[in-house]
């Protein structure tokens, strides 16, 4: 009896065999898939190379469906990720809105500024033409200048440092501003200028340059060198138009009178309060313009005698004039005879120069260089040279020739 | 009247204790890790000694970064400078025989700044007293008094900075 069972068998076998297996298969194939869904990892080594396909498509068909779908998520993730990294967050996103932020700023401000402009040139009240008035005068836009108005100039430190060592020399500051020591301040500050004025000079293969100016957060330092020291004038706000002219005179004063004080350990607090009045000086000039904006009415009474003053010296000027353009303009005369009065013009230096022994330029250079914006006495011209003497007045310290272009003529001085 | 502020450099080889020699003589503290100085520190501490006319003077301390070649940065940061404090550490001696180097170019552009030698982590080489003679024999080789100290033990350290104190203030009541 038992072949037919035996049959059977061999008969279910036959045609069940391949059925069997591709059960047997099936269900591997799902243990192998519930295995996948129950591991998050090897779930997502699955979807990640179709997300961002799929995200996309859906997006595109649906865009707020995906919006409001992730936003609680994204939301969420992006918070707790700040709070545990900020660090990396910022370091991450500043790259790309860091310059987004800087023009969408710079954008607001031009547009502010043309606002601020285009209402002055509108107006009609005495105030905002005498503004615009002024600020032609002054050769700045009147946006510029009722900005200068709103974000005054304040002084915080003025600074007389040593050159070489870095050591404060004489100082003036607000110590209910300034909470940093003014030694360490200094010497920082002489250590970045060696090290933008050496690096720089390596880089452009020219002559060694000067920091003239540091901006840190609010804060700007305005810069000035002269031969033994230099001073940093600290503030904030928008500097006055002419502030490096004024450095460059207190420059001029301190190394006119106080030179060989300064330098002598002994005369150092002495002379240190007689030079804080030359410091404050600078102060009060710089809170006279502050206050320049809320006397607008009175600046016009004295423009207006000014300008009545300069109407009736009108032919003084035609007379003087001639004279100064001597210096600039070529004449076929080799040198310039000295005017009878004592005379002086004035020149500003274009650009850093360093003046030669002679007026070649093959002649050897003196061993200093005199700064752009640097004020210095003309004495001759010969061809495209000028014979020029630093500082202005007193004896000269420095006395050379130097090319034309590099000086602009600015005055005559009594 | 004495000159009372001083710009003192830190000059010598990487990793040998300039820092720590510092960080001791600012705060008397001492830090395991070494964090390699880039450029230049600048501290600022008063030595306070009876002898000190007035009782004290301050020192601007440019601490520089080790093993610098001689640039014109490096050049620009010993100009000015009053005094120096060459320091080489007593593990590694060639960082003594360097000090012949910095001592020339630093004197190339202070040649009047007073100098004193430190032979640092004179704590790790107790076992060995031969060759700190040795090494403090070439150190005096270089003209200038020699101090062995320990940044790590704080030997020595603030005797070197007031001693440099004195002779900076010598030399001021000649200037």
């Amino acid at each position: 009896m038992n072949e037919p069972a035996d049959g059977l068998d061999v008969l279910r076998e036959i045609l069940l065999s391949q059925d069997r297996e591709t059960l047997r298969a099936l269900q591997e194939e799902l243990d192998r898939l519930k295995a996948q869904l129950d591991d998050p990892a090897a779930l997502l080594d699955r979807i990640e190379p179709i997300i961002g396909e799929a995200l996309a498509r859906r997006t595109r068909a649906n865009p707020q469906e995906v919006a409001d779908a992730l936003a609680p998520v994204m939301a969420d993730a992006l918070r707790r990720q700040i709070e545990e990294n900020k660090d990396a967050f910022v370091a991450a996103l500043v790259p790309i809105i860091g310059p987004l932020i800087a023009r969408a700023v710079q954008e607001a401000f031009q547009a502010l500024a043309r606002r601020v402009d285009e209402r002055i040139r509108r107006a009609t009240s005495i105030q905002l033409i005498v503004k615009r008035w002024w600020a032609r005068v002054r050769g700045i836009p009147p946006g510029e200048l009722v900005l200068r108005d709103a974000l005054p100039w304040r002084t915080i430190a003025v600074f007389i440092i040593d050159n070489e060592s870095g050591l404060i020399l004489a100082q003036s500051y607000q110590r209910q501003i300034f909470d940093r020591d003014p030694n360490l301040t200094a010497a920082l500050l002489t250590a970045i200028r060696n090290f933008a004025r050496e690096t720089f000079s390596q880089f452009t293969k020219k002559e060694p340059g000067t920091l003239y100016e540091l901006r840190v957060a609010s804060y700007i330092v305005l810069m000035e060198e002269g031969p033994d020291f230099y001073v940093a004038w600290v503030g904030e706000g928008v500097p006055p138009t002419d502030a490096h002219e004024r450095l460059q005179t207190l420059l001029t004063v301190l190394h006119q009178q106080y030179r060989r004080q300064l330098r002598d350990p002994a005369q150092q607090e002495k002379v240190q309060k007689a030079i804080e009045s030359f410091l404050w000086k600078l102060l009060e000039e710089d809170e006279e313009e502050s206050s320049q904006g809320t006397s607008m009415v009175g600046m016009a009474v004295v423009s207006a005698v000014l300008v009545l003053a300069l109407s009736l010296c009108g032919w003084g000027v035609y007379r003087l004039s001639p004279r100064m353009l001597a210096y600039v303009l070529p004449t076929t005369a080799k040198h310039i005879t000295p005017t009878p009065q004592a005379m002086w013009t004035v020149g500003v230096l274009q650009e850093d120069v360093t003046p030669y022994r002679s007026p070649d330029e093959r002649a050897e250079r003196l061993s200093h260089t005199l700064l752009q914006g640097s004020r210095v006495r003309v004495l001759d011209r010969e061809g495209k040279w000028v014979h020029i003497g630093y500082p202005v007045e007193g004896p000269f310290r420095l006395e050379g020739w130097i090319p034309i272009q590099s000086i602009r003529i600015v005055s005559q001085a009594p | 009247m004495h000159r009372k502020l001083f710009k003192v450099c830190m000059i010598g080889d990487f990793a040998v204790g300039k820092t720590s020699l510092v960080q001791r003589f600012m705060y008397n503290e001492f830090r395991m890790d070494y964090q390699a100085t880039i450029g230049v520190n600048i501290s600022k501490k008063e030595v306070i000694h009876p002898s000190l006319p007035a009782g004290r003077i301050t020192l601007i301390i440019w601490d520089l970064a080790g093993g610098e070649p001689f640039t014109p940065v490096v050049e620009a940061y010993y100009r000015g400078a009053m005094g120096a404090l060459f320091v080489a550490d007593v593990t590694r001696p060639s960082t003594v025989e360097h000090l012949a180097t910095y001592i020339r170019d630093f004197r190339s552009v202070s040649p009047h700044a007073q100098g004193l030698i430190l032979l640092n982590k004179i704590d790790l080489l107790s076992s060995s007293p031969t060759s700190v003679d040795e090494l403090k024999a070439v150190a005096e080789s270089f003209g200038m008094p020699v101090y062995l100290t320990s940044a790590r033990t704080g030997q020595n350290v603030e005797e070197a900075f007031t001693a440099l104190g004195h002779r900076l203030v010598e030399q001021g009541a000649y200037e």
